[in-house]
């Protein structure tokens, strides 16, 4: 099967700073991947150049065999890549349905045709008593659930995942591991987390950054013993 | 000679003069997050006080300038603290905020002095034409090219060179990390705009028998050097002082070569470099 | 726009008595409270010429004319987040088209050169970000100005030009003026409610995301901008059947900031309170200069800066200064090149 997304000496540089260095990394479909490493070690960047919200100083990014290294944002959201971010990105002014009905438009043909879809995304989310309410009253983890609402809208063959987990209560945690695990088997997954419980609980494949650059890429199991990647953590010179 | 000599002198005698203003402009809002549109009014106290002050002798020269570079900087000063209250980044509130001052300030400008536009008596040593390759070449104009590149590469070594200077670049490159060093916001606000007016005040004085006093004055130095932040960026001095010289040359050689179509000029020029900006914009988005 | 959520039970038949939860969205609010609001003012409003004199109505006539051009600042300072001193660019063009053109063609033109001229000028406007816009649009506007003043063949330079007469009395231009303005009033705020109103809205809340969803942002804020240089235009062919005459001096830097005032003082998310506060204002500065010569702009200056201070929500409770933020991280840059 085809590499959904494959990565060639990705590299993103600010000044004398690289935040990645010649990143090589392969997705298959439906694979879950999770990204984890110490501070600063380049996790958000990376999903900021797959997303296309920066541009890459070198290398290449392919997406379903596509070479989408120039396309914008917007190009790429249509060609099936979600993401989520960080901070949880809603729209304030708009109620929580509309946010989800907006963010489903451009795959369902419209706002006023995504909003019976949107109703049963925020009830898988837990949401729909919300959906009269306008995001700017919802707390954190609110947010952070709607945000992923928004991202699965889009029904997005690969999913970029920005610390979901930051901030959520227990319950909300509980929902998003349910989310997550309930994600169509066509779904690839790439998540940067520092929450290990969310990542060994979900993910495949984990593969280790430090500084930028590429440590090692294992199972869970492999990467919880792993000496490279005590070393990565610790700060241990290499 | 070349017939274009003279008003391309001019225009560097002009683009220096809007160096020197809108690098006040650069500071306020690149340090300080500042949209001034006062900042004209500040340049037409400090041409006031020129017109005023000075008489065509030697003597009234420091006069005016410490007169003039005073009353711009108390000014620059009392816009910051009127200022206080205003969220730093809410640059509406702060345009409608100095435009009000900006026209009240105008008004009580026109009221002391009168609405018309006022001469400005330079000194008589250099209120007479100097040969140039053989055109005659106002003495001042040229003595005021000097000193206003003195006054760019004062300021150039200043932002690199000093210490303050790195605060301030460091500042505009991320606004946030100024307040982490334990900067004090009302201090930077308030040294910030003191300085940008004694630039602006200075540049007004020195300025005033190029773009002298009047009741437009105020406007049409404000929308000059806005122009000049725009296609100069915020990053460099060297960015800024191209603008500058830009702008200025557009505003005399332009209207020397193209006498009917100068007005357009300018801004066809503005719109053509943002144009291709924006451009540049399609093949390298990024998000802020 | 307002959704309610409730919930309704269905049985599936077969297997039991399972009942489903369907959740159903039921519009709340709907159009009727503004459009009775709308319909009430236009009635009032329609009643006045016959109790004040000609000169009033001819003032009200132009208060009209500039509290359309101050929706159009609304539409893009508040809706679209694209605050601008420039709306008085496509104003003059429209007027100035109007000025040569006679008999309902009038309207149509004005209304084509506005949104013709904004299309021209979107890629300067629309690739900007928060305060450069305001920057950019005031030298769009000040450009306009120049070139009104210098192209005398077509816009007979600082002198200006006379229009013919197309109604007779002051009455009647007045309600002409009135009748357009409530349409596109009306209009607008139809628009507003739309999905247009939201992906706006959206867009201005937070451009990055609406990319992430794969919006084509750029496109939006262009329609939009257009849709205000059509508005603005269409002040323009008013001003022209109102006054009989334009000339440069109707399209200053102080107009452009005065409409931005107004729109603030109203509450730039509303295009009702935009319309009336323009029109507050500009009255009041009428007022203002007819009380002390010579000082209308200290007391004008005053306004605004109390304005400042006190009217963080404007009438209509919309917090303006958010306006500019085009999305959470907004630093005021320019445009972010990658470095």
């Amino acid at each position: 099967m085809a590499d959904i997304l494959v990565t060639e000496a990705l590299t993103r540089r600010y000044g004398s700073l690289v935040a990645v260095d010649r990143l090589d990394l392969r997705l298959v479909p439906g694979e879950r991947r999770a990204v984890i490493g110490p501070n600063g070690a380049g996790k958000t960047t990376l999903l900021d150049l797959v997303a296309g919200a920066i541009r890459p100083s070198g290398g290449r990014i392919r997406f379903d065999g596509r070479d989408i290294t120039g396309y914008g944002p917007a190009r790429r959201a249509r060609l099936g890549i979600g993401r989520i971010h960080q901070r949880p990105a809603v729209w304030p002014s708009l109620t929580t349905l509309d946010n989800v009905a907006v963010a489903a438009a451009r795959r369902r043909g419209g706002v006023k045709r995504s909003r019976r879809p949107a109703i049963e995304l925020l009830d898988r989310l837990g949401l729909a008593g919300h959906a009269g309410v306008q995001a700017e009253r919802l707390s954190h983890g609110q947010r952070r659930q709607l945000e992923i609402a928004m991202a699965l809208a889009g029904e997005p063959r690969l999913l970029l995942l920005d610390e979901p987990a930051a901030g959520l209560s227990a319950v909300e945690f509980e929902r998003l591991g349910t989310v997550l695990r309930d994600l169509p088997d066509g779904v690839t997954v790439l998540l940067v987390e520092h929450r290990l419980d969310l990542v060994y609980a979900l993910a495949d494949v984990v593969t280790v950054l430090r500084d930028g650059q590429y440590v090692v890429t294992g199972t869970p199991d492999e990467i919880r013993v792993s000496h490279a990647v005590r070393q990565a953590y610790s700060g241990a010179v290499a | 000679m070349d017939p274009y000599l003279i008003p391309a002198l001019d225009g560097v005698a002009y683009g220096l003069l809007l160096f020197v203003v809108a690098a006040g402009l650069v500071l306020s809002f690149g340090v300080a997050g500042i949209l001034n549109l006062a900042h004209g009014t500040l340049y037409a106290i400090g041409a006031y006080m020129a017109a005023w002050l000075a008489d065509g002798g030697w003597a009234a020269v420091p006069l005016a300038l410490v007169a003039g570079v005073v009353a711009s900087t108390a000014a620059g000063t009392a816009l910051a603290g009127l200022l206080t209250p205003v969220k730093r980044g809410d640059h509406l509130t702060q345009a409608l905020l100095t435009f009000g001052l900006a026209l009240a300030g105008g008004s009580l400008l026109v009221s002391a002095f009168g609405p018309e536009d006022l001469p400005v008596r330079v000194p008589a040593a250099l209120d007479r034409p100097i040969d140039l390759a053989g055109h005659p070449y106002a003495a001042y104009r040229l003595v005021f090219i000097v000193v206003a590149l003195v006054i760019a590469v004062g300021l150039y070594l200043a932002v690199t060179r000093t210490r303050a200077g790195m605060l301030v670049r460091a500042a505009v490159d991320d606004p946030q990390m100024v307040a982490c060093l334990g900067v004090d916001p009302t201090r930077v606000r308030v040294g910030v705009l003191a300085v940008s007016g004694a630039l602006a005040g200075l540049a007004g004085v020195l300025g005033a028998p190029i773009i002298g006093p009047g009741p437009s004055t105020a406007a049409t130095v404000l929308l000059l050097s806005l122009v000049v932040v725009v296609l100069g960026g915020l990053n460099s001095v060297g960015g800024t002082l191209l603008a500058a010289l830009a702008v200025g040359e557009i505003q005399t050689i332009g209207v020397a070569l193209l006498p009917t179509t100068a007005p357009f000029l300018l801004y066809a020029a503005m719109a053509l470099i943002l144009a291709a900006r924006a451009r540049g914009l399609l093949r390298r988005w990024s998000t802020a | 726009m307002e959704y309610r959520v409730s919930e309704q039970s269905e049985r599936t038949i077969g297997l039991g008595s399972l009942r489903q939860r369907r959740l159903v969205a039921e519009r709340r609010g709907g159009v009727k409270r503004p459009v009775l609001v709308l319909a009430v003012a236009a009635a009032l409003a329609a009643a006045v010429p016959w109790f004040v004199d000609d000169y009033t109505t001819a003032t009200l006539s132009r208060l009209l004319v500039l509290g359309l051009v101050g929706l159009s600042v609304a539409l893009l300072t508040g809706v679209t987040g694209l605050p601008t001193l420039g709306q008085t660019a496509p104003f003059a063009a429209g007027a100035y088209a109007a000025a040569h053109v006679d008999g309902p063609a009038r309207l149509v033109a004005a209304i084509g050169i506005g949104a013709a001229f904004a299309l021209v000028a979107a890629p300067l406007v629309v690739y900007a970000r928060g305060v450069y816009v305001l920057m950019i649009t005031l030298a769009i506007g000040e450009l306009a100005i120049t070139v009104a003043g210098r192209w005398k063949s077509v816009t007979g330079g600082t002198d200006g030009l006379v229009a013919a007469p197309a109604l007779d009395t002051d009455r009647g231009r007045y309600l002409y003026a009135l009748a357009v303005v409530g349409v596109i009033v009306a209009l607008v705020l139809l628009a507003l409610r739309s999905p247009a109103g939201l992906l706006l809205r959206a867009s201005r809340d937070d451009e990055a995301r609406m990319r992430a969803s794969g919006h084509p942002v750029t496109a939006y804020l262009t329609g939009a901008y257009v849709a205000a240089g059509g508005i603005a235009g269409a002040g323009g062919a008013l001003l022209v059947t109102t006054q009989q005459y334009v000339s440069p001096a109707d399209f200053s830097f102080d107009t452009a900031a005065l409409l931005l005032l107004g729109v603030v003082i109203g509450g730039a998310g509303s295009m009702l309170g935009a319309v009336a506060g323009t029109a507050l204002v500009f009255a009041a500065r009428d007022w203002l200069s007819g009380l002390l010569p010579g000082h209308a702009p200290l007391l004008l200056g005053v306004v605004f800066v109390l304005t400042a201070y006190l009217l963080p929500r404007g009438v209509a409770g919309f917090d303006w200064r958010r306006i500019g933020r085009r999305d959470r991280a907004a630093k005021g840059v320019l445009w972010r090149t990658s470095s």
